[in-house]
């Protein structure tokens, strides 16, 4: 009797190990999955400005806007995949990320969608060298990220 | 109790007070959303804060600095004469609303420079000199500029607080004399000494280059 409860606490102990050591990956996980997605959005934000900046001087460099543009494009359709379940703010890690993400996961799937072939547009005028028609789609492109940041980023 | 009608505050200081008052409302409420209202009220407050400092030189008796900024022995005696009510009453600020004052103008030039050089998560809305600095550093100095806005919230309701406690506890309404530019003494006072209005026009060219300069990022030509 004592030998048997002393087997299920043993056993029970362990399990108790291997839920806070299976918390501890699961924090160590949304951690890095957050600190890499945080990395690929100042990606876009160089980019952006990268190509603000050029069409603000004198003598905008539109190959330049349209490797730029390129590189959002490029970026574009992971977006929807930097955001695995549990890297949200119930993960206890600093996000800026709203839970709206997963509990409308067909909405922010629509808006982040929307930014792929704006990038490609802004990248088409850019190397046909409309610079008036990339003026106005670099707009809409701010656009989508503005549109989805609204619903689904707190801040 | 004969009260002496006084002016305290010449028309310039009264119109820059409300101007701030607007502009800082204007840019805290378009702030993320209507940025090129937001950059506007910036440049403006730039043009407005110009003209500040040179009412602070050559401006009316009570605007300016040399006449009402004092050390930390005056503010001390201030503070000990207030308590035991015996401080007389002047037109102006008196030495501690010198260091609100102070803090709150450099506060808010604090605020706007920042403005100029921060740009928006998405790299997208900046001020006007963010493109002379990489992505890091402007976002890096947007945080700054949101932490400056919380401490100029923070000084606006102490400022607001000391209004407060003088209407209540010193029975001195500060707000009428702002709006008025006279103030009523138990006993006489030396009011304000104004200026010639030459000197108005010439803080107004200030505040407009200060603000047209601001909106072309300083880029003239």
């Amino acid at each position: 009797m004592i030998r048997a409860s002393r087997k299920s606490l043993t056993v029970m102990v362990l399990a108790a190990g291997l839920c806070l050591a299976g918390g501890t990956v699961a924090a160590v996980n949304a951690k890095a999955v957050i600190a890499a997605r945080e990395a690929n959005f100042k990606t876009f934000g160089k980019s952006m400005k990268a190509i603000n900046d050029s069409l603000k001087s004198d003598a905008p460099d539109l190959a330049a806007i349209a490797s730029n543009a390129a590189a959002i494009r490029g970026l574009a359709p992971k977006v929807v995949t930097w955001f695995p379940k549990g890297t949200g703010p119930e993960s206890g890690v600093k996000t800026e990320a709203r839970a709206e993400i997963w509990t409308d996961g067909a909405g922010f799937a629509a808006a982040a969608r929307r930014l792929e072939p704006e990038a490609a547009k802004l990248e088409a005028l850019a190397r046909a060298g409309d610079l008036t028609g990339v003026r106005a789609q670099v707009r809409v492109v701010g656009g989508t990220c503005k549109g989805c940041h609204d619903k689904f980023k707190a801040d | 109790m004969s009260e002496t009608p006084t002016p305290v505050w010449d028309g310039p200081t009264r119109l820059f007070h409300w101007a701030l008052v607007i502009l800082v409302l204007v840019a805290w409420l378009t702030a993320e959303e209507q940025m090129t209202i937001h950059r506007g009220a910036g440049y403006a407050l730039l043009g407005l804060l110009a003209f500040r400092v040179w009412w602070g030189l050559a401006g009316g008796s009570t605007a300016r600095f040399g006449n009402f900024v004092r050390g930390p022995a005056a503010v001390r005696r201030y503070l000990a004469e207030s308590r035991a009510g015996t401080a007389g009453e002047h037109a102006g600020h008196n030495p501690l609303g010198a260091i609100s004052v102070l803090a709150l103008l450099g506060l808010v030039a604090l605020q706007v420079i920042l403005g100029l050089f921060a740009i928006d998560e998405d790299g997208f809305e900046g001020g006007p000199l963010s493109d002379g600095i990489d992505f890091e550093l402007a976002r890096q100095i947007a945080e700054w500029h949101e932490l400056t806005f919380r401490l100029l919230q923070g000084l606006v309701v102490l400022h607001l607080g000391a209004i407060v406690f003088y209407a209540v506890r010193r029975r001195q309404d500060l707000v009428r004399p702002m709006i008025t530019g006279i103030r009523r003494f138990r006993g006489p006072v030396q009011g304000l000494v104004r200026v010639p209005s030459w000197r108005l026009a010439v803080g107004v060219v200030i505040a407009l280059a200060v603000g047209f300069a601001a909106s072309r990022g300083f880029r003239l030509g």
